[in-house]
Parts: structure tokens; sequence; C-alpha cells
């Protein structure tokens, strides 16, 4: 009774309108540089990778799947993409294992603590990534501070450069960061009443972290893990200039399919590939905080 | 200048000395930098009662809770839970239930796990969580949303929800920290209802801190007003009301006509003022400077008459008309007097009216330490 007199009290109810022309013009510039930009170049590579390559021949117009049948039947491109998952997983693994407390500093540590962290996190992401990975050649070359370190304490098995093991480490330092902006800005929007709550109904520090503030933290944990994995394996510049073309990725043979053999359409099979993982992964997440977001 | 003022009777039946005190507090001092937040409080909190803090915003109520959680540290001073001293008890080792403003429930849990939260950190056996947690949710009337995440529910129903989180690790102390402050203003009293009922069922022992004044008089047994980190007052509502410490309590507790003068006669008491003779049945020494509190309530507003003890002739000034209500402003020899009419739906004043303003003797109370505080 109540609830019928206020609406029928109530102010009359907005009615949604078309969006106007004024809007349309607000977002074209977007539309053009999407369409130029993305879709446009999208489409090419879809048409490129249905069809023939010939060696001798160049490019014959045509339709087919024989690319992807190349892909999918030679042992060597599915390692290859085993490989360009395992070396993302790595990365991502990593960066959550150096994120996670990091994050953590940053946003419950000391007040004093925050810039100087916040700056190791920020710095690597305003370098550029072929400086960062000179550095890292440097470091982590056979003669290298690393590698000598590595010799030293008896882990002179461990070879650094041209490894995947270096790929990873130069990885993880250029993407890390992504992991850690997701965490900080999870941990930060979280209610710090919950974890006195948790306290007060009787759970030690340890306790209230793994039942709720690593619970919470998770849809941050989810977007870092995604965003990194994604970046990572479709990074070129790291693998190829610490892998020394003994660590292939899928990225680094499409440049090479595309630049020195001059296959454009196993190159762009390859990226259709790529991009169905990546929408995969992505689905995979916006599927998983859905899911924790359910009620 | 002070008067010396003593009671007649007791004016409350204070609570049982012989019921067990669950919380001591004494002379607990709480420092933030270099503020004292809470100066010196001595607090008694006795089995199964709801005290209420009152204070202005600022006043050192919620550091008061947060300090009896554990949460804050106090400088000075002892807590006793059941008599054992709680210096050095982490807050997880309390065992006193806590009830935030903003709820705090853990929004990656449905109301079930909510609720279950203590009952699994005490590792109790699935069946028991299982029945504690249906007894729960069915005392706090929130059957059909055991299994909702808490952002589905409603305000009201988020507050049942950390109300039944709270009781259900069997706190010896339950401490509600502006339970009702945000609900619609329509919900508050219904919940605040509520609330109390709870607390009486289960004969938890309760602290409730509010700004609303209403609120504390509505549920609390007991209510310490606190004023700049100090308690003005601990007593029952009744008490608060009717026999305020000071003149800031008086004012503080509800509308307050505050009415100084000169006590001219002895047994019985009365008290020439600028408004006229006021009698009254509390005892003080002759010729002592006093303030006179008087009620707007205990105003009655009659025909012009001859000036007695106890009538003060007025003149209306204005008046204002709130339905169930009359709020009539009346100037007595200068003096405004607040009257308070209710059941006026007939009773018209005009300003300008002469009257007769009676005020009963057992309705003027002399106000410990005259007009300031």
């Amino acid at each position: 009774m109540t609830a019928t007199l206020s609406r029928a009290v109530g102010p009359p109810r907005m009615r949604r309108k078309a969006p106007s022309r004024r809007v349309l013009l607000l977002v074209l510039p977007m539309v053009v540089v999407f369409a130029a930009g993305f879709a446009v170049p999208l489409y090419f590579v879809v048409r490129f990778s249905l069809e023939h390559f010939d060696a001798a021949g160049g490019q014959p117009w045509g339709f087919t799947f024989d690319q992807f049948r190349t892909i999918f039947t030679t042992p060597l491109y599915g390692n290859l993409i085993l490989r360009t998952l395992g070396l993302a997983l790595a990365t991502t693994v990593i960066s959550a294992l150096i994120g996670y407390p990091l994050a953590l500093a940053i946003t419950r540590g000391p007040r004093r603590l925050r810039a100087p962290l916040t700056a190791v996190v920020t710095i690597p992401l305003l370098t550029s990534v072929v400086v960062k990975t000179f550095g890292w050649q440097v470091l982590l070359s056979t003669d290298g501070l690393l590698q000598r370190t590595f010799d030293a304490v008896g882990l002179s098995s461990v070879k650094l450069i041209n490894t995947s093991t270096g790929v990873v480490i130069g990885l993880v330092h250029t993407y890390f960061p992504f992991m850690v902006i997701s965490l900080v800005a999870a941990l930060a929007a979280l209610d710090r009443r919950t974890e006195e709550a948790a306290a007060a109904l009787g759970s030690p520090p340890g306790q209230v972290f793994r039942r709720v503030t690593f619970p919470q933290s998770l849809d941050g944990l989810a977007a870092g893990s995604a965003l990194t994995f994604v970046i990572s394996m479709s990074a070129l510049i790291t693998p190829q200039m610490l892998g020394g073309g003994k660590v292939s990725t899928i990225v680094t043979v499409i440049y090479q399919q595309a630049t020195t053999a001059q296959n454009w359409p196993l190159a762009s099979a390859l990226g259709v590939v790529l991009l169905i993982i990546t929408f995969l992964i992505l689905s995979l997440q916006t599927l998983a905080v859905r899911r924790a977001t359910r009620g | 200048m002070t008067a010396t003022t003593r009671r007649r009777a007791p004016a409350t039946a204070d609570v049982d000395p012989r019921s067990d005190v669950v919380l001591a507090m004494h002379g607990v001092s709480v420092v933030y930098g270099a503020t004292r937040v809470l100066r010196e409080v001595d607090l008694s909190v006795h089995r199964g009662e709801l005290i209420a803090l009152l204070g202005p915003s600022g006043s050192g109520k919620t550091t008061m809770i947060r300090t009896i959680a554990g949460f804050t540290h106090p400088a000075e001073g002892q807590l006793l839970l059941h008599g054992r001293d709680l210096a050095g008890v982490p807050v997880h080792r309390r065992n006193i239930g806590l009830v935030f403003q903003s709820y705090a429930l853990f929004p990656h849990l449905s109301v079930a796990d909510n609720i279950a939260y203590p009952l699994k950190v005490q590792k109790k056996s699935r069946a028991a969580i299982k029945a504690r947690v249906a007894e729960l949710v069915e005392l706090v009337q929130l059957g059909g949303h055991a299994g909702k995440r808490p952002a589905r529910l409603s305000g009201g129903q988020q507050q049942r929800v950390a109300l039944a989180r709270a009781l259900a690790m069997d706190p010896e102390l339950l401490l509600l920290d502006e339970p009702l402050s945000n609900l619609d203003a329509n919900l508050r009293r219904e919940v605040g209802e509520e609330i109390r009922r709870l607390q009486q069922r289960t004969g938890t022992t309760t602290i409730m801190v509010t700004h609303d004044r209403q609120e504390a008089f509505g549920m609390a047994d007991r209510m310490a007003v606190l004023r700049d980190g100090r308690i003005e007052q601990l007593d029952t509502p009744r008490a608060v009301y009717r026999r305020p410490a000071n003149a800031f309590m008086a004012g503080f507790a509800g509308d307050a006509n505050l009415i100084p003068g000169t006590v001219t006669a002895t047994g019985p008491t009365e008290v020439t003022t600028a408004a006229g003779r006021l009698a009254t049945d509390d005892e003080t020494t002759a010729g002592a400077e006093v303030v006179v509190l008087v009620r707007p309530e205990d105003v009655r507003i009659e025909p012009p008459g001859d000036a007695a003890p106890g009538l003060l002739a007025a003149t209306i000034a204005e008046s204002f008309y709130y339905g169930s209500s009359l709020v009539v402003q009346a100037d007595a020899g200068g003096v405004r007097v607040q009257a308070l009419v209710t059941g006026a739906a007939n009773v018209r004043f005009e300003p300008g009216q002469r009257v007769s303003l009676r005020i009963d003797a057992r309705d003027a109370v002399l106000v410990p330490g005259g007009a300031t505080s």
C-alpha cells in the first residue's frame, strides 16, 4: 500500500532517450581509430591466414586451411605453442609471488615506504623495453655478474643467457608491474573493517589474511594474472634479445616468418592462434570473476 | 557559585550491586599523539544490561569501544573482563563481539558463512555449526536469505547478519558502534526496538555507541554521557532526564528550561527567580544561588490568575503546532519559558495573550553545579 502510494507520488520515471547526434559525434574519433587501427588489420590477418603459400611463386589468391593444418599437425608448432604458454605461465606465477608481498607492503606497510616501493614498480614501466633488456643481456651473459654469481655458488649448470630462464627473468622484470598495480588496486579497495571484524570474531592475524584478506583480493590477482599472462605471451623483444634465437615463441616465429621467410599466410595463422588463446584467457578471467561475485 | 543540593529520595533504583560485573574500566585514559581522547574513565558493566554511550562526535565514544575491543590501547588505567586484566590480550582472544557501523560483512561469503565464521574459527563440528547458524538465522529473521551474498541484502538485513555473526561467537560482551546510523530514518526505531528485544532475549551484555539520544533513551538500561573524553553522567535514562548531573546534561538530555534564582525559603524550598517564585521538592540551604530545571512538558498553561509559588504570570510570545504537540514560548518577567502541550488539537494561543504557567514542585529540579559547568 505504502509502496504503491510512494510510487504514485514519486518523481516521474526518466524515459531513456535515444543517443543524440552529439554523443555519436563524441565517439566518432574512437570509431575511426578502432576501424583503421584494429578492425581492418584484423580482417587482413584473418584473410591472409586462409591463403596458400608457395615459396617459389609467392602468394596465390585462394582459400585454404593449410596453414592451420600445418600448425596443428606439426609437432614443431605444437611445442612452440606449449613453450609460449609455459613461459607466460612461469612469468605470471613468479610475478604473482613477487608482486603480492610488494602490493601488501605498498598498501599496508609504513607510509614512508609507499613512495619508494611504488617507484620500484613504476620505473620499469617508464623505461624502454630495449634498454631494460640490454641491461639484462649484460647481467645474464656468460661473464656477466649474475651468471658468475651462479657459477660461484655452484649453480654453474644453470645458464642464464639464451635460455628460457633468462627470458622469464626479463619478462618478469618487464611485466610484473601490471600484476602489482592490479593487486594494489584490489587491496586498497578492500574494507579494512572486515579484517578487524575477523580479528574480533577470534581469528589470529595469519588466519585473518587467509580467510578474509586473500579471498577478497582474488579479483585483483585474476586480473593481474590475465594481464601479465597475455602481455608476456605476446612479447617480442625480450624473448628475442635474451633468447638469442634459441628460445622461440609464437611471436618470434611470427616475426621470422613474416620478415625472413616472407610466409605471410603462416605468420597470420599463428597470429590468429595467439589471438584466440588471448581471447580464451580473458574470457576465463571474466568468467572466474563473475562466478566469484555471484551472490 | 555552587549550591549544595540533596535529593530527598534516590531518584532511581540503582543497579543491583550483587549482579556480577562483566566489564570494569578503572581510570582508563587513551592518548593519540598530544590529544587525550579518553580521560580517566571508570565504568562497570553488569551482566545482561545494555549501556548506551552517548555523546557528540569527538567525545571519545568510538575510541572507548575500540579500546574495549582491543584495537586501541590505553595509556593509563585498567580494563577487566570478568576480573581478568585485558592488558596484553590481543583482539582475537578477548571474546568480545563487535558490530561495526558499516557492518563489515565478508563480501566473499554467503550470509550463512558469515554467521558461521566465528564457529569455524573455534573449530566446532560441522553439525554443530549448521545447527547454530540455522538457529541464528531464525533469531534474526533472515530465513530464505542464508545463501545470499551480503551485497544482495538491504541495509537492515545486513545489520541483522552482522548482529547474528557477533552473537554466534557467544561473546562475553557485545559492542555496537552506531548500530542504527546507516539505516533510513523511518527504520531506525523499529530496528532499535528489535535489537533491544534480541539483546534481552539472549541476555547479552551490551555496550552501544550512539550520538542519538532518542536511541539511547529507548534502548538502554543505563546510559553514559561522554563529553571531551569524560563520562559526565552514568545513570538510567529516566534519572538522566529527570536528574541531570549538571546544566550541560540537562540540555543534552532533552529540551530544558533552566531558570536561575535564589533560594528564599526552605522546607518546603522556594526559589525566587526573575520569572516569579517557584516551589521545589528538592532541599537546599537558604540564600543559595541555584538553577531550576523545568522540562517543557511539565509546564501547564492556565488562564491568568494571582501569582503564587509555582504559578508564573506570563505572556505568550510564539507558538508552533507540530501535530501531536504544540510548542509554546512564553515570556515570564523577561525569562523565556518553553511549554509543550500535547493533545492540543483544539488549543490555540495568540501572541500577546496573558496566561499563568503552572509548574508543580515535583517537576522543578535543582540542577547541581549552577548554570555553568
